[in-house]
């Protein structure tokens, strides 16, 4: 479809994978159903009903940038864990099958968040020349992996989770559990012998990460990517340099959680010309439900103003009342959350807090909404914003003024 | 039963036309591709009993479903969620460009000079208290502070304008 509506491609990319996804819990087709003809890259999850199983939900596949060639194709997996080995996939396509002997485990290891076995990368070659990696942990000398079910299983030398010709191989590898705290997210990478130095960048701070044969290097991380913004800035001999940015999405709308918790989603919804309103939950749930806030929404015809913003502290069981602005906190934990929305998404350049210690910057999102969460014990009232239009000029003011309460509500109202 | 494959091909035969479809019956965009979303979530959802065959027959059971989400959202004034939540999914968000191409693609503009049309047909007393009520959404308290009447002739204006309107727009649609 060729007429400019990524929105909505992107959506019937989302809604044929989750089809998929049923047909496949209910056995009616194969596990593993490999790429899709929609889009570029495919995530493939394997839902079990039996909660103890392992999912295996790939974020990124193996991102290539490569010269002159960039080429990126990637197996879609769904791990079933049953054996003591992991089954590579029967329909893998020649390029994303590693040609046997070849697989080299590398000696770079990253240490798991919680002590579990350390994680590394293995490298092997594919049917049609390609460079295959693989992500897992060692026991023993053995690669593997182990399950939520605290089975360890090896993988054997002809499965791959992404496959790609020249330049840099890299990703971040998700794999997912039921508790967010242990979820893993591997980043990982085979960058060449001109790689000099890889340096891994969190929310936390920089650090080094040790390199091994082939340019390889691995760091393991608790959570999704977008909890800690990760990324890895890679040094070539030359000193030419790559920056791959796994915690960023493509709509630049995610906010970090300052207790390290999982990140949040900047929404944006706008009811025709008459109102732009923002909210903000987390950005990943298995739920149906997931916390979030109430709206904050910019009356647009009734109102003058560019921006509007509100400010709250969320605690646990806190919700709403029914209707458009229905908001619940469920059980996370007490968070204050400054968030708003402007007229358009090029009317604000910046929005900076004050009041809670140093200035801080809100994330902008492209369509001009903002947002930023802060622990519980922060007060709302002692809080002011500081704006910077497009045209340079700036304004400071609370949060809480010039919104327009339910807007539903407003024209229901007999 | 529609497989993966059919959504897909049905997604791409029906997506634009329903979201068009939509815009012309809510203008407002965002709500269209909710909307659309919802249908084709709702369709996942309730596959195993469409039992017809053929990409026409499948297209007219899409578009009975699509009805159905509209006359939900006339009631509830907004967009039901239950079978993008039961798959996990979100509803496709709109950049300010993206609205604007759903307004061309729908013809909103025409559809609006229309109506604007429509509107100056009216006589003036009704003019004014549907743009007090309608376009600056004040409270029936306040149309009627502002027309000199009382709340109850406020209301009945309203309501005559409206239906006046939605005459005038009929004709116009016999019309072609």
């Amino acid at each position: 479809m060729a007429d400019e509506l990524p929105g909505l491609d992107a959506f019937g990319e989302a809604l044929v994978a989750a089809t998929r996804r049923e047909d496949a819990a209910a056995g009616t087709t194969p596990p593993l159903p490999g790429l899709d003809a929609f889009g570029g890259a495919l995530v493939a999850a394997t839902r079990r009903r039996d909660r103890r199983r392992w999912r295996a939900r790939r974020a990124v596949l193996g991102l290539l940038v490569a010269l002159p060639i960039a080429t990126t194709t990637g197996a879609a997996t769904a791990v079933v864990l049953r054996e003591a080995v992991i089954r590579p996939p029967a329909d893998a396509p020649a390029e994303q099958t590693p040609l046997a002997g070849t697989a080299r485990v590398s000696d770079v290891r990253a240490a798991d968040p919680d002590g579990g076995l350390p994680w590394t990368v293995r490298v092997a070659r594919g049917r049609t020349g390609f460079t295959c990696t693989t992500v897992g942990q060692v026991r023993d000398g053995v690669f593997g992996l182990t399950g939520l079910d605290g089975v360890f299983r090896r993988l054997p030398g002809e499965l791959s989770d992404a496959c790609g010709q020249g330049g840099t191989l890299t990703g971040a590898r998700v794999l997912a559990a039921d508790r967010v705290a242990d979820v893993r997210t591997v980043v990982y990478g085979a960058a060449g012998d001109a790689l000099r130095a890889a340096t891994l960048t969190t929310a936390t701070g920089e650090s080094r990460l040790p390199l091994g044969a082939d340019g390889t290097f691995v760091a393991a991380l608790r959570g999704y990517p977008e909890d800690s913004a990760v990324s890895v800035t890679l040094r070539f001999h030359g000193d030419r340099t790559e920056r791959h940015a796994f915690g960023a999405t493509a709509d630049g709308d995610t906010a970090l959680d300052p207790e390290g918790g999982q990140a949040w989603q900047i929404e944006t919804y706008v009811m025709g010309t008459r109102w732009r309103c923002a909210r903000i939950r987390t950005a990943r749930s298995g739920a149906p439900e997931r916390p979030a806030s109430p709206t904050a929404c910019l009356g647009l015809r009734v109102s003058k103003r560019d921006w509007v913003a509100d400010a709250a502290t969320f605690r646990p069981g806190q919700n709403g009342p029914e209707g458009f602005d229905r908001w619940q906190w469920l059980d996370h934990p007490a968070r204050t959350i400054v968030w708003g929305a402007a007229r358009t998404g090029r009317t604000l350049d910046a929005v900076t807090l004050l009041g809670a210690g140093a200035p801080r910057p809100l994330t902008l999102t492209p369509k001009g909404t903002f947002a930023i969460v802060l622990p519980a014990t922060v007060d709302p009232a002692s809080l002011t914003l500081e704006v910077r239009r497009a045209d340079g000029s700036t304004e400071r003011e609370r949060p809480g003024q010039g919104l327009t309460p339910d807007p539903v509500e407003e024209r229901r109202r007999p | 039963m529609l497989d993966a494959d059919d959504i897909a091909r049905l997604y791409a035969a029906n997506s634009r036309s329903l979201v068009a479809f939509f815009a012309r019956r809510t203008f407002d965009p965002q709500a269209a591709a909710e909307l659309m979303a919802e249908t084709f979530a709702a369709a996942v959802a309730d596959r195993r009993a469409f039992r017809g065959g053929g990409d026409e027959a499948a297209g007219a059971w899409l578009y009975g479903i699509a009805r159905h989400q509209l006359s939900r959202w006339y009631r509830r004034a907004s967009v039901e969620r239950r079978a993008l939540a039961r798959l996990g999914l979100d509803p496709p968000g709109l950049t300010d460009d993206e609205y604007e191409r759903i307004d061309d693609l729908s013809g909103l503009a025409a559809l609006r000079a229309e109506v604007a049309d429509a509107i100056a047909r009216l006589p003036e007393e009704h003019q004014l208290a549907l743009r007090l009520r309608v376009v600056e959404e004040r409270s029936y308290g306040e149309v009627a502070a502002a027309l000199g009447v009382d709340e109850q002739a406020a209301r009945a204006r309203v309501s005559r304008a409206l239906r006046g309107l939605a005459r005038d727009l009929e004709e116009v649609a016999a019309r072609g």
